[in-house]
């Protein structure tokens, strides 16, 4: 009999990757260097050797076509894991994604289903500019017919990853890469690394996670912001404050039951996303509690978020704006002390 | 009782091993040939195998460095 | 047309070398704070660097025949581009040092190099540089200019989409514009033999009605002269052209890069022009051995007057963040 394991998060969402390509032999992978190097953010590593080219498939920049030649071995009921390195690229081939893949099952009144997982890097804060730090959470959860997930942890990303392979409707699956155990970017976070069974299991779609019970404000974040929310709400133990973190993983489903049941209980608000502010992930938070519990809000909600504008490069600019342990638990002081 | 070692011939460089992560805990039970550690040597980072059956013992902590050649764990039979 | 004089060959020889050095020296500052355990995050200059050792030429003997009017679009290897087309070197290297000094104030960093006095943009995502060259062109003909417009790629971006886009664009609407392919053969690690349904780009521009030339070698003397004859095309009103231009990436993709990909063979064939088109020079009698050796060490100097300035600059106010964002 062996221990448990402790596994980064790009190490156990692999792990499901190979699973299911072991018992699925219709389960591909087609990216940009998934042969040479498994992958930018080490999403296919070994996967050549053992499954062979037939299967992880190496792609040329064609961003457009390779979703659409996804798109359509789905179609045919293949299952292709698409490899896009980094969310930022999704530019290039929006419609491929959002307007054909996603709207087809809907367009075809249910005929064509597209079983097919985008998995890709979200955010920054290692100094890789405009171009190459965003999270783009809201643009892709914004589109209807697509699924998305954001896994925080280890545990989490293995059992996303098998529900992601096994779900009938195009999935994009995002790993935060400061959380991610990712080989250039130094020590893997301690809190994103955890305890992995080895069997297959699956953690559901439409379900948050708390990851920490308390009792006088609800902390919500997603991916890298509910890691950063645990962090803060240490810091708010010291104040005396007892936060409860509410982990969203999956956007869409949204888990707006969980969020309202958190804050009915707290009557405290502050949410945390590492996207750019308006119109995305924090505003849903806040409109679900709006909608659903208006009067269970103690004090007025705040939202700590990365701001409207490019993402600098120099980090003296860059870190001054992204989200942080301090400035969450700075936004839930003022929450707890300003209101009734 | 074996030593875990980066193998030789992944170790070009005359440059220090760090441990990045481990997988299994000091004490932990492991099997011949399960990945146990993540190591970095200069910016390529290996996957490194249990040599046997055993009880692991860590020498080198998560982060800390060793030389080449160096045994940076054990595994004794149980 | 330009000739090639000993003049300019001097010139492409020392920017060659001007280039070396800001990319030798970015490489060992780049290293620098970011062991044991590799970190983007660390040292003095975080985040990817993809240095342009090896590619010299293809700068050069471009930008030879270019002035202050003609505009580059290039990608996320600008660094020898940015050198040979005259962008303030100074405020080029506070900009990948993140400094308040530096082109943008710190908020492009290494891949996003802009400098308006000499038209020169580079940016991040593969192939998106290819149009915005072309619409400088269509600004160029329309008011009746003679500068042209060229956009610089990779072989990998030969597979996007917009250059497919583009080259039509430029065919009909017979734009001042070049599109120079970089060929090192390897788009990360996925090389061009596999990711590329033709031999060579060059042979594509057929498929959109323009001219393709493919120059082998990475030598300055014959992309000069290959050059010549697109950048004379183009501000004569006869339209665009590809080049495809064989080079080689001594250093890999970007700095971390073991080049894990490729075979000991392959990384044993790459060469360097640097220093056989110093021979070459003074084997022709174009310099004499002193005059190399000083023209390398003004070179040098000018670099390392660039770096004092740069790690002597402040950084940003952290709330420059926000500035910019509009007009």
């Amino acid at each position: 009999m062996s221990s448990e394991r402790t596994l980064t998060l790009a190490r156990a969402g692999r792990e499901a990757v190979i699973w299911e390509m072991e018992n699925n032999p219709e389960v591909f992978m087609i990216g940009q260097d998934i042969v040479g190097t498994g992958g930018v953010f080490r999403t296919a590593e070994g996967l050549a050797k053992r499954f062979g080219r037939d299967r992880i498939v190496e792609s040329p920049i064609s961003e457009t076509g390779v979703i659409g030649l996804a798109t359509g071995a789905a179609m045919a009921g293949m299952r292709p894991l698409v490899e896009m390195a980094y969310i930022d690229f999704i530019g290039v081939c929006f419609n491929a994604l959002a307007n054909f893949a996603a709207k087809t099952h809907y367009m075809s009144g249910g005929q064509y289903s597209v079983p097919m997982v985008l998995i890709a890097g979200t955010g920054g804060g290692y100094s890789n500019a405009a171009q190459h730090s965003q999270c783009l959470y809201s643009l892709l959860a914004h589109m209807p017919g697509m699924k998305i997930v954001v896994p925080s942890n280890a545990y989490d990303a293995k059992g996303l990853m098998h529900s992601a392979i096994r779900d009938d409707n195009p999935v994009v699956f995002l790993y935060a890469k400061a959380v991610a155990g990712l080989g250039f970017l130094g020590k893997p976070h301690p809190r994103a690394m955890m305890a992995v069974p080895e069997e297959p299991y699956v953690v559901p779609f439409g379900k948050a996670r708390i990851s920490r019970e308390g009792s006088d404000i609800t902390l919500v974040g997603l991916g890298y912001t509910s890691v950063l929310a645990l962090d803060a709400a240490d810091l708010l133990m010291q104040d005396d404050i007892s936060a409860e973190v509410v982990d969203l993983r999956s956007l869409v489903p949204l888990d707006r039951e969980s969020i309202c049941a958190s804050v009915a209980k707290t009557g405290r608000l502050v949410v945390a996303d590492e996207d750019y502010g308006s119109y995305g992930v924090s505003a849903e938070v806040l409109a679900a509690v709006a909608e659903k519990i208006p009067s269970a809000l103690r004090a007025p909600a705040r939202r700590v978020t990365f701001p409207d504008i490019s993402i600098p490069f120099a980090r003296q600019m860059e870190y001054h704006v992204l989200p942080s342990a301090q400035t969450i638990a700075d936004a839930a002081r003022a929450v707890v002390r300003g209101g009734a | 009782m074996s030593d875990v070692v980066v193998p030789a011939d992944l170790w070009e460089v005359d440059a220090q091993a760090v441990v990045v992560s481990w997988l299994y805990r000091d004490g932990a039970v492991v099997k011949q040939g399960q990945v146990i550690a993540e190591v970095m040597i200069e910016k390529v980072q290996f996957d490194i195998v249990a040599p046997s059956d055993g009880v692991l013992h860590h020498k080198i902590p998560a982060n800390g460095t060793f030389d080449r050649g160096e045994a940076f764990a054990t595994v004794n039979a149980e | 047309m330009h000739e090639l004089t000993a003049e300019r060959r001097i010139w492409m020889y020392r920017t060659m070398v001007k280039s070396r050095a800001v990319d030798d020296r970015l490489n060992s500052l780049y290293l620098d704070g970011k062991t044991p355990i590799f970190d983007f995050r660390a040292g003095i200059l975080p985040g990817e660097l993809h240095p342009s050792n090896g590619q010299e030429p293809c700068a050069v003997g471009v930008c030879a025949h270019l002035g202050p009017d003609d505009s580059i679009t290039t990608g996320h290897r600008p660094h020898h581009v940015a050198i040979a087309k005259g962008v303030d070197l100074k405020r080029m290297v506070a900009e990948i040092l993140g400094r308040a000094t530096g082109l943008s104030g710190g908020r492009g960093g290494h891949m996003h190099i802009y400098d308006k006095a000499v038209n020169f943009g580079s940016s991040g995502i593969i192939a998106e540089g290819i149009g915005p060259a072309a619409g400088m062109a269509f600004a160029a003909k329309f008011r009746g200019r003679q500068s042209v417009a060229i956009a610089y790629i990779g072989e990998g971006a030969a597979n996007a989409g917009a250059f497919h886009e583009v080259l039509n664009l430029a065919g009909i609407y017979k734009l001042p514009f070049i599109l120079v392919v970089e060929d090192n053969a390897w788009a990360v690690s996925v090389p061009k033999s596999y990711s590329t349904s033709v031999p060579r780009n060059s042979d594509r521009a057929a498929g959109y009605g323009i001219p393709g030339e493919y120059v082998s070698g990475n030598d300055p003397d014959l992309i000069f002269a290959a050059a010549g004859r697109a950048v004379e095309r183009a501000r004569g009103g006869e339209g665009s052209t590809l080049l495809e231009l064989q080079t080689t990436r001594l250093k890999g993709h970007f700095v971390p890069d073991a080049l894990a990909y490729m075979s000991a063979d392959e990384r044993k064939a790459m060469v360097d022009m640097n220093p056989i088109y110093r021979d070459r020079l003074t084997a022709e009698g174009v310099l004499t051995n002193q005059e190399a050796q000083s023209l390398e060490a003004e070179a040098l100097a000018e670099v390392e007057a660039a770096f004092e300035y740069a790690m002597h600059s402040r950084f940003p106010n952290p709330e420059a963040a926000f500035d910019c964002v509009y007009a």
